[in-house]
């Protein structure tokens, strides 16, 4: 029977926390270099602006920039958010270091947010600066004079060119015919001293091809060309603007692109002295040379400068998304590396906390796995060890503590302990099969368990001792449970600590009842020996004197004889009873020690109850052994213990009425059952011998194994107190019950071999 | 004018009766043309010719006015329909030197017109105005559905930054009619 105390904790077993993703180093390490290699690439781009065209930034660059800065805010934002949640759910869990965790991130975000901030509305700040003197005043002015100087370069020629075709228009009105018919030797002169008196630019006539039903258009006449003109340029384009003036019939003006320039086109209609068109003059200028790369060029800066102006605003914003992408990638890493060093200073300091907790609850087998070697992973060997030593510890107390569990569950004697508020905290087994107690009684009020009726001359000293009125208190008690009286050595301690508390109290009973009987049977037996002594020693004279006057009146008269013989014959008939009575107590003084040996208690019930075969008759008392159940082998006298048997069994026939008796009230035939069984539990084998009879009140069962006493009538009242004698010398117990529904039942307890 | 051309003339006018155009108040004003069959569209955005888009051209920027025209349907519980989509673009280029506009005009990425001009006002009206569009030659179109034509232009390169450069129309415009077979 195990010792009801309460379950001590389960050990758990230990499971060191996972390493996580972000705790790899290589991953860490890459993570950096990767960080490192986007900022270098970042600078070698923000170097290599400067030779893209403008919209080309302010289109591509803007489209490109914009994705990369949106996903770098939203990873900043869930960084950060993450965090904040976290840190947050942590403090509303009380968790340990929370509070610790959550003033170090926020030093370390500010540390890193207020800077980066700073540098970022500075920078912007600089770069708005810096664009308003990218467009500031001088400069405006000076792209805008320099193009209009351009501009004046070409539109001089243009101006001349066009000067040019009017004045040869108009020269060749008086030809009107000539350019009509297309005759080449009268115009090629007129055209050829106009050129010569600029002596620069080219020169083409077209006649007039517009007849009826078609479409006006220009045929080429001829052409004079000053020497320094370009030989390549294209005549097509002469050939479109002289229709184009052909079809509108006003002066046009148009530009070709040459090698090296612009040809400065004008073309002017040719009329009749009528009005009517004859033709097309078409006077070239050629913008070329130094002049026209310089122009070119102004006109280019120009142009630049002022798309640059226009887009103003997505270059601008474009610098600051390039910077603000750097800031908020420089803002990630460190937000991020801020909490990670957060994380890794506070986690093993977490840890232990939480491996305190843990070991103090019990889970002594925990194990923290360090994440480093230094002081932090010092600190958690260090932890580990001690967690060890007090694992070591707990075993060795935990063995202990079964160690006096199991004398405790094994010793005989009844141990109670009360907890400091008066709640019963220990019973072991004696104390249990004693009292009748269970494993409910473990944790109620001492009060509450004793105030049992049976158990309530143990309340007193239960009291006394848990509300401290008594230090120490030792009675003998009575208790009466199950029709039988239960004697008890009590003894109750309370328990003081150090500063005089009390910290409960243990109850130590002892079942002295075997021990009381022991004592009234050897007390009867020393009564007996001297009852046999002086009584038997008187006995043999009287017998003697007896018989002696029997003889001396045999020859006496008749009546004299008779009366003489009446009144010996009862003397002698008295002192043979006496004798045997003597004789009974002689032996139940002298009887012997028990010589144990082990032997089968079911084989000699049935070798006992053989011997009654002959004795009951057929149809009378039935004599029953049920040896069902097989039993170990008990320690014993066999002679003694066949002795107990037939003690019980003719007890019991007594009780039915002898061996003839007829059939009880009930109808029931009369019987007598010897039974065994083996109580595991308690190492005890079990013997019973029960009966249907009539029963024994209550009153007399505890004298029934007094010597002397019988409720017969007759004999010598010594069986049963042979029997208890006999059963107590053998280390067991004999105890009388009632059967159910009607008997006596007697219950040999033996302890197993 | 020959009859088969009257004949067409005629037609076209009794769709034009039929089409109920509704043309929305809005920048770009888009008039839907059903002919024989034969869904155009023909719109003009004179006013998405803003002062920065001016101001773009005149610094010599290539600059470019896209419209996306597209024929829909109306959905009740659902997006609306998308029946055909038509991408035309007008692309102006400005000589500072010469004072010259070059415009040339597409449709899905094919140059169809390209003209040359000093004159601003000429640039606006053929940078801004398409006429008869190709939509939809009616097979997959409806007898007597809604149908409506929405435009919307966006000039390039932009002179705004934004931190979200996508989705923004400069311009939009939209005319419902019903389809007449």
């Amino acid at each position: 029977m195990p010792l009801l105390t309460p379950d001590p904790p389960v050990e758990s077993v230990a499971r060191p926390p996972r390493r996580r993703l972000f705790d790899n180093p290589r991953l860490i390490g890459s993570v950096v270099f990767g960080l490192v290699a986007l900022l270098v690439f970042l600078f070698w781009a923000a170097t290599r602006t400067e030779q893209l065209r403008p919209e080309y930034i302010s289109s591509v660059g803007v489209y490109a920039l914009s994705p990369v800065i949106l996903l770098m805010v939203v990873a900043l934002v869930f960084v950060l958010a993450r965090n904040v949640f976290k840190l947050w759910v942590e403090r509303r869990r009380a968790l340990p270091f929370a509070r610790f965790r959550t003033k170090l991130v926020a030093a370390l975000l500010a540390m890193t947010i207020i800077p980066s901030l700073l540098v970022l509305i500075i920078g912007s700040e600089m770069i708005t600066s810096s664009a308003q003197r990218w467009f500031s005043t001088p400069a405006d002015e000076l792209v805008t004079a320099a193009n209009e100087i351009a501009q004046l370069v070409y539109t001089d020629r243009a101006t001349v060119a066009a000067a040019r075709a009017e004045r040869l228009a108009s020269a060749l009105s008086r030809s009107a015919t000539a350019v009509a018919a297309g005759d080449v030797a009268v115009l090629q002169p007129v055209l050829a001293s106009e050129v010569a008196v600029t002596s620069t630019g080219m020169v083409e006539l077209y006649r007039s091809t517009a007849s009826i039903g078609a479409a006006a258009d220009a045929a080429f006449v001829t052409s004079v060309g000053e020497s320094s003109m370009p030989r390549s340029h294209a005549m097509a384009s002469a050939d479109r603007l002289a229709a184009r003036v052909v079809a509108s019939g006003h002066p046009e003006k148009a530009d070709d692109k040459i090698d090296d320039g612009i040809l400065v086109r004008a073309a002017a209609p040719v009329r009749a002295p009528g009005g009517a068109m004859v033709g097309v003059v078409v006077a070239s200028e050629a913008l070329s040379g130094q002049i026209n790369e310089h122009a070119r060029r102004m006109a280019d800066a120009y142009s630049q400068y002022q798309q640059s102006k226009v887009l103003r605003g997505p270059l601008q914003g474009f610098y600051l998304s390039f910077f603000l992408a750097v800031t908020l990638l420089i803002l990630i890493s460190a937000t991020w590396f801020g909490l990670f060093v957060a994380k890794r200073i506070t986690r093993p300091v977490q840890m232990l906390a939480e491996g305190a907790r843990a070991v103090g609850a019990g889970q002594l087998d925990l194990r923290i796995e360090p994440d480093s070697s230094d002081e932090l992973g010092s600190l958690v060997e260090s932890f580990n060890t001690m967690a060890a030593e007090l694992r070591t510890s707990h075993e060795r107390l935990d063995a202990r503590r079964r160690y006096i569990e199991t004398i405790l569950e094994r010793v005989a004697t009844g141990v109670i302990a009360l907890s400091a508020d008066g709640a019963v905290s220990t019973v072991n087994g004696a104390a249990q099969r004693v009292l009748g107690l269970d494993a409910h009684a473990i944790g109620r009020p001492a009060v509450a368990v004793f105030a049992r009726e049976d158990l309530l001359p143990l309340l007193p000293i239960i009291e006394a001792t848990a509300e401290g009125r008594q230090v120490a208190l030792v009675e003998e008690i009575t208790l009466a449970r199950e029709e039988r009286e239960i004697h008890l050595a009590v003894a109750a301690t309370m328990l003081v600590a150090d500063g005089g508390k009390s910290e409960g109290a243990v109850v130590v009973l002892d079942d002295v009842t075997p021990l009381i009987r022991a004592q009234r049977v050897a007390a009867w037996r020393d009564v007996a020996r001297r009852l046999a002594h002086e009584i038997k020693n008187p006995l043999t004279p009287i017998q003697l004197s007896a018989e002696r006057l029997q003889r001396n009146f045999a020859t006496a008269p008749p009546n004299a004889r008779a009366l003489v013989d009446e009144c010996t014959g009862a003397i002698i008939t008295e002192v043979e009873a006496l004798k045997g009575l003597v004789d009974e107590f002689a032996q139940f003084a002298r009887m012997r020690g028990p010589k144990l040996v082990p032997a089968d208690l079911n084989v000699l019930a049935a070798d006992t109850v053989r011997l009654y075969r002959g004795v009951l008759q057929q149809g009378a008392v039935e004599l029953v052994h049920d040896a069902r159940l097989a039993v170990p082998a008990v320690r014993m006298d066999p002679e003694q213990m066949r002795q107990v048997i037939i003690n019980l069994v003719d007890n019991a026939i007594d009780a039915l009425g002898g061996v003839a008796a007829g059939p009880r009230p009930s109808g029931e035939p009369p019987f007598v059952r010897i039974a065994t069984s083996h109580e595991a539990g308690s190492g005890v084998v079990r013997m019973t011998v029960s009966d249907n009879g009539p029963g024994i009140p209550m009153a007399d069962r505890e004298k029934l194994f007094l010597p002397y006493y019988s409720t017969k009538g007759r004999g010598s009242g010594l069986g049963l107190a042979i029997v208890r004698r006999i059963i107590t010398e053998h280390g067991g117990t004999v105890e009388v019950q009632d059967a159910q529904p009607q008997g006596t039942v007697f219950t040999v307890d033996l302890p197993a071999a | 004018m020959t009859m088969t051309m009257r004949r067409r003339g005629g037609v076209v006018l009794v769709l034009w009766s039929l089409v109920v155009a509704l043309v929305l108040a809005a920048d770009v004003r888009v008039t839907p043309l059903v002919t024989a069959g034969h869904v155009f569209a023909s719109f003009a955005a004179g006013d998405s010719y803003t002062t920065e888009v001016r101001e773009a051209v005149q610094s010599g920027l290539p600059t470019t006015l896209t419209f996306v025209v597209e024929l829909r349907q109306a959905a009740v519980i659902w997006f609306d329909r998308t029946v055909s989509t038509v991408t035309v673009a007008s692309s102006i280029k400005y000589d500072t030197l010469t004072r010259t506009f070059q415009v040339s005009k597409m449709t899905d990425g094919q140059v169809f017109s390209s003209e040359s001009t000093t004159k601003e006002d000429d640039v606006r009206k053929w940078a801004t105005e398409f006429e008869r569009v190709s939509l939809s030659k009616g097979d997959d179109l409806e007898a007597n559905g809604e149908y409506y034509v929405r435009v919307r232009m966006r000039a390039t390169p932009r002179r705004s930054f934004s931190l979200w450069p996508w989705g923004r129309d400069d311009a939009t415009g939209r005319a419902d009619f019903t389809f007449i077979r």
